[in-house]
């Protein structure tokens, strides 16, 4: 069988040159049935099925996602995940749990060995964080295919792991600062790295334009806070918990014999610590997610691909109502609803993206970039996910 | 030069520029060609589907392995030649998810076997592998959790009679194990008398003096002790040890490592050495034949499980609580003697005593009193 040899200007060809790109979502029926089969299969297997089921997931939303009317192939198979993560097993994890309980065997469980050894482990698990998102991110571009072509990420994940941890040492020494500045560093290395084909996408810009807006939402969640604990203490100091006292007294000290009463008033207790953290972490995701709206947008339009710029229409409102929508739904549903979130966060992601100026496809060829044989084994190890 | 009408859009998987084609069958292949140039050829049946093939959509193909070459059918009459030539590739997806479903059901099934044989096979071929450092690192801990703050009972006396048993015990054994035997006070809540033996890792014995001032003769004890002769003799003890670093691992592989934070637990040992009813008739049986060639009457051990369970049903009685779980209940987490799993009425039924004869007596009168005193 000889090669296809097809002229570049053949008659019978659509017009070649720069075209206009347009991505669109089009949902199509059958994520239901995805949805409560995969939920089944995974209660059965004891979550071992989770690697085709994230499979048949991927295939379904990635084919509803259209560029110029062409849908978008996921070509990954659930085998490529199931052996990602048996070879993370097999050579990262379960010998480093031979080393702990030889150590804790040979020391003794409480020893000093066993205590610097887990944290060593521990400290390992952190520094691979990036490692994982970036080679996650890889077998997935490798395994999205458009008009027969491939996405790649044939950059260094070993460098991006090293500005991943350097962003995650920051963070807490600046009291949040040099996020705005480590994110746009790690967007950077991402994009540039990230090719359709063999042509690259390209990020440049500065992390100047994301300060405002994170000062706003910094002193923002800072005024919260101080609300939060002034609201605690003036309600202390005006004695609304004082009835409850004896109760929390008599919890500390004895937590056999109490009465129903007396539960009663621990779980109403409970209850209010635990809406009042709820609280907390929904006013602090509301602000910040005028930062988040902020930065997706900056970032779309530091990006360019080819001779197309890219424009993304966050907004905070959005977000909260994206975020709320996807925790009522997983609560409501118990979990089988997670295709569908998954599929909320594309379509968002899909629906506000546009893309500006024109490509010439016709000129984009095959990425060279090696085909990973697996993928994704110490994302799912770590517990991690990465859009 | 033939011009053909174009029915088909097709990708090369070299460049991403649309090429308008012309598809058709012809016998079992799928030829693809485009008006004056060469064919491409796609043997039928190993095309698969892409996306499509329902009413409505476009049909989507790609040959099998090919990472990069694309054709689109629109709905319509090429279509649903192909389809009818290989009707095979819209049930590809069917054949891909059943395959996903038994690879992960086979290594669900793989793990439960796996699983199985950590705690039903292996342990018993593994324990003989342990390191002793590691042996012993387990069994100073749970010394120390059956031991506590007991005292030690070593009067000379006393030692020099329990000494002389397990001599008499150890001359029936064929290839006796090494191991230690110590005596310790040891106390139950309220102040009661624990009456038990432990057989723990690294051949180490210990006795209750409970046990000992419980015991009617010399023969008794000389069962128990030969009853946990064969726990040690059959390692069962590195066994339990075995076992409780396989499930760790097992619960790793599950949980990816965040099991590793009860690395080698006390208390998983405790939790494992409750022996199995095969590990405690293995050491019964043991202990009988030992007895047999060491020529110790048998039936002690028989005795000592009789006394036991009337001094139980008597106790219970007083407390009013006389159901059969409340003995179980009342001695210590970690039974040996008393493991949960065999009746202690069955043991004694499975003990028989020796066809006639006597046997000479293990300790004198003398002897026997000082082994009651070893603890004053």
């Amino acid at each position: 069988m000889s090669p296809p040899m097809f002229g570049q200007q053949s008659a019978g060809n659509p017009p070649a040159g720069p075209e206009p790109v347009r991505i669109d979502y089009v949902a199509h029926p059958g994520l239901g049935g995805i949805a409560i089969s995969n939920f089944f299969l995974n209660l059965i297997t004891l979550s071992f099925y989770r690697f085709w089921a994230k499979t048949r997931v991927r295939r379904h939303i990635w084919s509803s996602v259209q560029v110029n009317g062409e849908p978008v192939e996921y070509t990954g198979t659930g085998k490529e995940l199931f052996f990602g993560f048996i070879v993370i097993m097999a050579l990262v994890f379960l010998p480093l749990t031979l080393i702990g309980v030889g150590l804790a065997a040979y020391f003794g469980p409480e020893s000093a060995a066993v205590v610097a050894f887990q944290m060593i482990f521990a400290l390992a698990l952190i520094t691979l964080y990036g490692f994982a998102i970036y080679r996650a991110r890889r077998y997935r571009l490798s395994r999205t295919v458009w008009r027969g072509i491939r996405g790649a990420l044939p950059g260094s994940a070993m460098s991006y792991s090293g500005k991943y941890f350097g962003s995650l040492l920051l963070a807490p020494m600046t009291l949040g600062w040099s996020t705005p500045a480590m994110n746009l560093i790690l967007a950077e290395q991402l994009t540039n790295d990230m090719r359709f084909g063999n042509v690259p996408f390209s990020f440049s810009g500065r992390s100047g334009p994301l300060y405002a807006r994170y000062a706003m939402c910094w002193f923002g969640s800072l005024l919260a806070l101080l609300i939060v604990i002034m609201l605690a203490v003036w309600l202390f100091a005006s004695g609304a918990f004082d009835g409850l006292k004896p109760v929390f007294d008599a919890m500390v000290s004895d937590n056999q014999a109490s009465g129903s009463g007396d539960t009663a008033a621990g779980l109403a207790i409970f209850g209010g610590i635990v809406f009042a953290y709820l609280f907390y972490v929904a006013v602090k995701s509301t602000i910040w997610s005028f930062y988040t709206a902020r930065e997706l947008n900056v970032f779309a339009q530091y990006t360019r691909f080819s001779g197309a710029g890219f424009e993304f229409n966050a907004t905070a409102w959005s977000l909260i109502t994206l975020w709320l929508g996807n925790m009522a739904l997983i609560i409501l549903t118990l979990g089988i609803a997670q295709p569908f979130v998954e599929q909320r966060v594309m379509r968002y992601f899909v629906e506000r993206l546009s893309v500006n100026g024109a490509v010439d496809f016709a000129a984009i060829e095959q990425s060279k970039a090696r085909l990973d044989k697996r993928g994704e084994g110490l994302i799912d190890a770590l517990d991690l996910d990465a859009f | 030069m033939v011009t053909q009408q174009h029915n088909a859009e097709f990708f090369d998987g070299k460049s991403a520029m649309a090429r308008l084609v012309h598809a058709r069958v012809v016998g079992d292949t799928l030829v693809i060609s485009q008006a004056g140039t060469v064919d491409v050829q796609w043997p039928l049946n190993s095309v698969e589907l892409v996306s499509g093939g329902k009413p409505g959509q476009a049909l989507r193909l790609k040959l099998h392995g090919d990472h990069g070459s694309r054709l689109t059918l629109p709905e319509g009459n090429a279509a649903d030649v192909v389809i009818a030539a290989a009707p095979a590739i819209l049930t590809g997806h069917k054949r891909r998810f059943w395959k996903g479903v038994g690879i992960s059901v086979a290594v669900v099934f793989a793990l439960g076997v796996a699983g199985y044989a950590t705690l039903a096979v292996a342990p018993q071929a593994l324990a003989r592998f342990i390191p002793d450092e590691v042996v012993n690192s387990f069994a100073d801990g749970l010394e120390k959790s059956v031991i506590k703050s007991s005292k030690r009972c070593d009067a000379p006396a006393g030692l020099d009679a329990i000494n002389k048993i397990a001599r008499r015990i150890v001359s029936g054994a064929e290839d006796p194990p090494t191991f230690s035997l110590r005596v310790f006070d040891i106390r139950q809540a309220g102040n009661k008398k624990l009456v038990n033996a432990f057989a723990l890792p690294g051949g180490r014995m210990v006795f209750s003096a409970g046990l000992i001032e419980n015991a009617g003769s010399a023969d008794e004890v000389a069962g128990v002790l030969a009853h946990e002769l064969g726990h040690v003799a059959l390692r069962h003890p590195e066994a339990a040890i075995v076992r409780v670093y396989g499930l760790q691992m097992l619960l790793s592989l599950f949980t990816a490592g965040q099991g590793a934070d009860s690395l080698g637990s006390i208390a998983g040992v405790i939790a494992v050495l409750r022996y199995s009813r095969e590990a405690e008739a293995e050491a019964d049986a043991y202990a009988v034949e030992v007895m047999e060639k060491a020529n110790v009457d048998p039936k002690g051990l028989r005795n000592f499980f009789a006394r036991l369970i009337k001094k139980n049903t008597s106790t219970a009685g007083e407390a009013k609580a006389d159901d059969s779980t409340s003995f179980r209940k009342r001695i210590e987490p970690l039974t040996d003697l008393f493991s949960t799993h065999p009746g202690t009425d069955d043991r004694i039924a499975r003990l028989v005593p020796r066809p006639g004869g006597t046997e000479p007596a293990i300790l004198s009168d003398a002897e026997w009193r000082a082994l009651k005193a070893i603890c004053k």
